[in-house]
């Protein structure tokens, strides 16, 4: 390796340690962050010295450090790695990474495991009561996250992070599954229904295509509900704390 | 020496570091490679490891910033060097007597064969 890569190699790495500083606690971050910068610059300067690059198990071990020792600084600091402080500033991304966790579960085994041929518009009833129960779910993000004061705009954020993770997850789920098992999910009525009607040569091609459009129109939909909902949860709460006071 | 009970035993971590330092002033990389290299690589610290167990030792007085620079010419101003202080070396001291005791009853109950205590590299 020349050695201006080694310079380029050792620069790109100095950023990628600078946004990891991040994770750590403001008053840590300010007391040693450029001391543990500099002594990061010594360690990739050294090996990529030595072995003439930074490889897997160089960041590995770094990532591993970074993990272990955020975790006790946060804890030591009384914010806690996933305390309620911290819980509570990131509700809206939790809540959102747990939906899409669950949304990607449920679409594996609905469209691989269980998969099943029958048109959508058979439990048109179900998917009304699954879409009521996520818009409620929006609802109550928001109702936590605006914390006791009720803040409207913490809420609407709350669930607009939520709703957008979850559907961003669900989206890229099916993407996948899709591709991956397009003989299984081309089975289903639906799918075969929309191929002959379309003029896409594969099915592929038509799948890949709809999910093109359902991501271009689903992310701003399910921003708009996510942030409607966190706010009707937010004012929620402001409401019933108003009433509690009043009583 | 008199110690401070409620030190003892030292972490792993903490006790390489107090060692590393019994030899001299050092700064944060220099820890880390001599914590590496006494230790035979049984305990490497990676950065953030070092920083936080540095933070908690200045906390509880085992060490201290140096205030001078052992080569200010050759070396960054932005580095900072670390060096142990009485209750520190008091702290290792009684740490390094612990372990003697470990070994010696080690050898009592033919555990341990006697050794020749092979000097630092």
């Amino acid at each position: 390796m020349s050695p201006h890569r080694h310079v380029r190699t050792r620069m790109r790495a100095e950023r990628i340690y600078a946004l990891l500083l991040r994770l750590y606690p403001r008053g840590h971050q300010s007391g040693y962050g450029p001391l543990m910068a500099q002594t990061f610059r010594d360690q990739a300067r050294d090996a990529v010295a030595t072995s003439g690059g930074l490889g897997l198990g160089f960041w590995l071990e770094v990532l591993a450090d970074v993990i272990r020792s955020v975790w006790r600084e946060r804890r030591s600091a009384g914010e806690g790695a996933f305390s309620v402080t911290w819980v509570g500033k990131h509700f809206g991304v939790v809540a959102g990474l747990l939906l899409g966790g669950l949304a990607i579960v449920g679409i594996v085994l609905s469209n691989v495991v269980f998969a099943s041929t029958e048109s959508d518009s058979e439990y048109t009833t179900l998917y009304l009561v699954g879409y009521a129960a996520i818009l409620l779910v929006f609802t109550m993000i928001g109702f936590v996250a605006s914390g006791t004061p009720g803040r409207i705009r913490a809420g609407a954020r709350a669930g607009t992070a939520a709703a957008l993770l979850a559907t961003a997850l669900g989206l890229a789920t099916f993407f996948v599954v899709d591709n991956l098992f397009l003989s299984i999910v081309s089975q289903q009525v639906d799918k075969i229904q929309g191929f002959h009607q379309s003029s896409f040569p594969t099915m592929r091609a038509y799948v890949n295509t709809e999910l093109v459009y359902a991501v271009l129109g689903m992310l701003p939909l399910a921003a708009a509900a996510g942030a409607v909902c966190g706010a009707v949860g937010a004012v929620a709460r402001k409401a019933l704390r108003g009433a509690s006071s009043a009583s | 020496m008199k110690t401070d009970e409620s030190l003892i035993p030292l972490t792993p971590a903490v006790f390489y570091l107090l060692l590393a330092l019994a030899s001299g002033d050092k700064h944060g990389y220099q820890l880390m490679k001599q914590v590496q290299l006494d230790s035979q690589s049984q305990v490497r610290m990676g950065t953030g490891t070092l920083y936080g167990s540095l933070k908690r030792m200045l906390a509880a007085g085992l060490i201290e910033e140096a205030g001078e620079r052992p080569d200010p010419a050759l070396d960054d101003e932005r580095r900072r060097y670390y060096r142990l202080t009485d209750r520190g070396r008091q702290a290792l001291h009684a740490e390094v007597q612990r372990y003697a005791h470990v070994v010696s009853l080690a050898q009592h109950h033919r555990l341990l064969p006697k050794l020749a205590v092979e000097p630092a590299p």
